[in-house]
């Protein structure tokens, strides 16, 4: 680790709080803090527990009910506040617009605006998972144990779940199935308002849910019986990427019933989080095992296993992994987000007519390059 | 009705039948219920025949039946003919094909072959030796458990600053402070019966600060929070199947991991030849070769069973073993070794000893008891098997592809 990788190809938040920057090719591992700590001032209340990313900054829950945000490309850890003050533990973080929006196991659902005073929502006594969308109007999902699941506003005039989630029907014996929906993440469906959801219950179902249709999942798909820990879609909609608590990732295909279209094979324990990339062809999952895996989305074949030494329990592929170039030439980076900056512009002009962007990914807002988001409280310096 | 007795070596009547020419053959009973016998019985009349008029030789065995598959070859010299021993009580001579008596004769000669060829290179290579006297190249090292290892990434390197960190705050940092003393409860099925029940007597006595408790099928999940609330570090619940233990489940507590392990292999310290007494003293622990990462947190588990700080004076140890140690020094490697196949295991013996005689050479009276175990699945969290997070889950298929690579 003599010389720090300009590109970083997977981001890691390991469970001491180090951002932990996986390169591929060539495998590498870098360690990152916030300015001043050293990894023996750390414990496991710095535990990253929940991630997502905003262009190039990613946004970490910690344990200890604090929000980092961590720039990746200068590769530091810019802003910190805590947004628990020590009720309840981080579930779910994101950011939408300039909103910070946070959810703890509580039921807090916080919505962070930049300098104005946050509102709350509660969202049920036990909450597990919390997703938002990508789109203008956005909604955030939530949902958790004996806890349905629920689609909020982000506005702040509504102060009920616009969408809840009716039960199953009992299952063959009559009784009533129990309610635990442990991961939600939104189908990345570019058409129309974010209607379309996948849950991952505590009891290895994976369901999939059209708001606009009905209250009971369209679609359910079980996988052994174990809970779904790590959720994740294709860019396209089509698959769903589920993996479970003893390390089964397996692919579901929504469009042909729900059936499973490939296992990716390698973990030892517990899948925590995965991620897909923005063009559909890659697959990252961490573990329990401390390994990072990536496989090819479409052959479930392992391309790369790295050992990252700490359990992580989020992860996030890097902005422009994977490259078409793979002879990670360093002097291309630059060149090539120039470009992107270019070709946005161009797109930014242009009248939007609902079609795919060149990017692709709908995580890239066509907003500008963000301000600082004023919190009150710790700025680090490094 | 005959009594069910597994057969895999000729008894030695039955030896030395054969060896004077004789076939035992099935008695009528036998050959009127089980039909293939009868079949076979036929084929054994014949061939008795043959065999009556053929000198025999010195019985050889050429392969050896498996536990369960009940046939055993055995090959009379010549390789004419196969002995092979079918159901119990009895044993029958068959009449083996042309490809067979050729393949065992080319499988002899190749043997020979190798041996002789092994001998040359052997010969060659010391004959070098002392024509360069001094610029010999070095020795060629055996081959070890050790040395022929997949190398595995997740070794624990010591000075890593990250893996010292995560075990300085992890669920056992709390014993290795010494901020709690260790105490176990050692729980067992609902009602446990012969070897069971020894095995929880030798852990009782063996493990100080521990009690043992009648559980009476209440629930594991129930248990732990008042074994948390009186101040109980650990759980140790030994599973029983046909009056015999075979597995084990520890729990960690208050949140701590929980390993289930396969056991099997326990002999108590009564049953050992020249055992030795149980004292009261603290025992020291001794791990052996848990280099991995999930070795680590397995070894630590182990360690967190015992008093922190043992009494030196009463001699009394205790050894967790996962593989055969190369260096001669070491306490466990002049007790007992390991073929590959046990690699995965872990065994578990407890000494008193080390009586050192000189610098190199120590003495050692085994205490009991022994047992060997194998890990099947670490679960975080307290025991919760349903919906529990997994660090690591034993995956036969995905885990057990190679003889050389072990995951502790």
């Amino acid at each position: 680790m003599a010389e720090a990788p300009s590109h970083v190809d997977v981001w890691l938040g390991s469970s001491l709080g180090l951002m932990k920057g996986v390169t591929l090719d060539p495998l590498r591992c870098t360690n990152y803090l916030p300015g001043g700590l050293s990894v023996s001032q750390t414990d496991k209340n710095h535990e990253m527990l929940c991630m997502c990313r905003q262009r190039e900054t990613l946004y970490v829950g910690l344990r200890r009910g604090v929000v980092q945000a961590f720039d990746s490309q200068l590769k530091r850890f810019t802003l910190e506040c805590d947004v628990t003050s020590g009720v309840g533990t981080l579930v779910g973080v994101a950011r939408h617009d300039q909103i910070l929006i946070t959810c703890t196991d509580r039921g807090s659902l916080s919505f962070w605006p930049p300098e104005e005073k946050k509102w709350e929502r509660e969202v049920g006594k036990e909450t597990c998972c919390m997703a938002v969308t990508d789109s203008p109007d956005s909604r955030v999902a939530t949902g958790g144990r004996e806890n349905p699941l629920k689609l909020w506003d982000t506005s702040q005039l509504s102060h009920t779940p616009i969408f809840t989630a009716k039960n199953v029907r009992p299952d063959r014996l009559g009784l009533r199935v129990p309610v635990w929906v442990n991961r939600v993440v939104f189908s990345p469906d570019h058409s129309g308002p974010q209607s379309i959801l996948v849950t991952g219950t505590g009891y290895g179902e994976v369901r999939m849910y059209d708001t606009r249709a009905q209250k009971r999942p369209l679609l359910r798909t079980e996988y052994g019986g174990e809970p779904i820990t790590a959720l994740t879609m294709s860019p396209d909609g089509r698959y769903c990427v589920a993996g479970n608590s003893v390390g089964e990732l397996v692919r579901f295909d929504l469009r042909a019933g729900g059936g499973v279209a490939g296992r990716y094979k390698g973990f030892g324990g517990g899948v925590t989080a995965v991620d897909v990339s923005g063009d559909g062809s890659i697959l990252a999952a961490c573990g329990l095992d401390r390994y990072l895996r990536t496989y090819s989305l479409d052959r479930p074949k392992l391309l790369h296993q790295v050992y990252v030494k700490l359990q992580c329990r989020c992860l996030t592929i890097g902005e422009n992994y994977p490259r078409a170039n793979d002879g990670g030439e360093v002097q291309s980076e630059g060149e090539k987000e120039g470009d992107d900056s270019d070709e946005e512009d161009v797109w930014a002009s242009m009248a939007t007519v609902g079609e795919t962007t060149r990017t692709g990914n709908l995580r890239n807002e066509r907003t500008n390059i963000l301000n600082p988001l004023s919190f009150p409280l710790h700025v680090h310096e490094s | 009705m005959f009594r069910a007795r597994f057969l895999l070596w000729p008894s030695s009547y039955e030896q030395r039948a054969l060896a004077r020419g004789g076939v035992l053959l099935p008695t009528r009973k036998i050959m009127t219920s089980y039909p293939r016998v009868r079949k076979l019985g036929e084929m054994a009349k014949k061939t008795a025949r043959v065999l009556a008029r053929s000198p025999l030789g010195p019985l050889r065995k050429v392969s050896r039946g498996r536990p369960g598959n009940k046939v055993s070859l055995w090959c009379v010299r010549g390789a004419q003919l196969a002995v092979v021993g079918c159901l119990p009580s009895f044993v029958m001579a068959a009449r083996l094909g042309d490809v067979q008596v050729r393949r065992l004769a080319a499988w002899r000669e190749e043997k020979k072959r190798k041996m002789k060829e092994k001998r040359e290179r052997r010969e060659q290579r010391q004959k070098e030796r002392e024509k360069l006297g001094e610029d010999a190249p070095p020795k060629l090292e055996p081959r070890t458990i050790e040395n022929t290892r997949v190398v595995d990434e997740t070794v624990v390197v010591p000075d890593d600053e990250e893996v010292i960190q995560d075990e300085k705050t992890d669920e056992f940092a709390g014993y290795f402070d010494h901020r709690v003393t260790p105490k176990v409860l050692l729980l067992t099925v609902k009602k446990p019966s012969g070897k069971t029940v020894l095995l929880l007597n030798e852990l009782n006595k063996c493990i100080p600060n521990s009690e043992f408790k009648l559980r009476w099928g209440a629930e594991l999940k129930k248990v732990i929070p008042e074994a948390v609330e009186r101040d109980f570090t650990d759980i140790l619940v030994v599973n029983e199947d046909q009056k015999r233990p075979n597995g084990l489940v520890a729990i960690h507590l208050p949140s701590g991991p929980t390993a289930h392990f396969k056991l099997t292999g326990f002999k108590r310290g009564y049953d050992i030849r020249g055992h030795g007494k149980v004292t009261q003293h603290k025992p020291e622990v001794i791990l052996n070769n848990f280099t991995t990462r999930l070795g680590h947190s397995v070894g630590r588990m182990f360690a967190s069973w015992f008093p922190q700080v043992p009494q030196f004076t009463g001699r009394r140890v205790f050894t967790f073993t996962t593989r055969e140690t190369s260096s001669s020094s070491d306490i466990t490697g002049c007790f007992k070794t390991f073929d590959a196949f046990l690699c995965q295991f872990i065994s578990f013996m407890h000494y008193f000893g080390y009586i050192f005689r000189g610098a190199e050479k120590v003495g050692l009276q085994e205490l009991g008891p022994r047992l060997t175990l194998k890990l099947r699945s670490l679960q975080e969290g307290t025991f919760d098997s349903k919906h529990g997070e997994y660090i690591w889950v034993h995956k036969r298929k995905q885990m057990d592809t190679s003889r050389r690579k072990f995951h502790l």
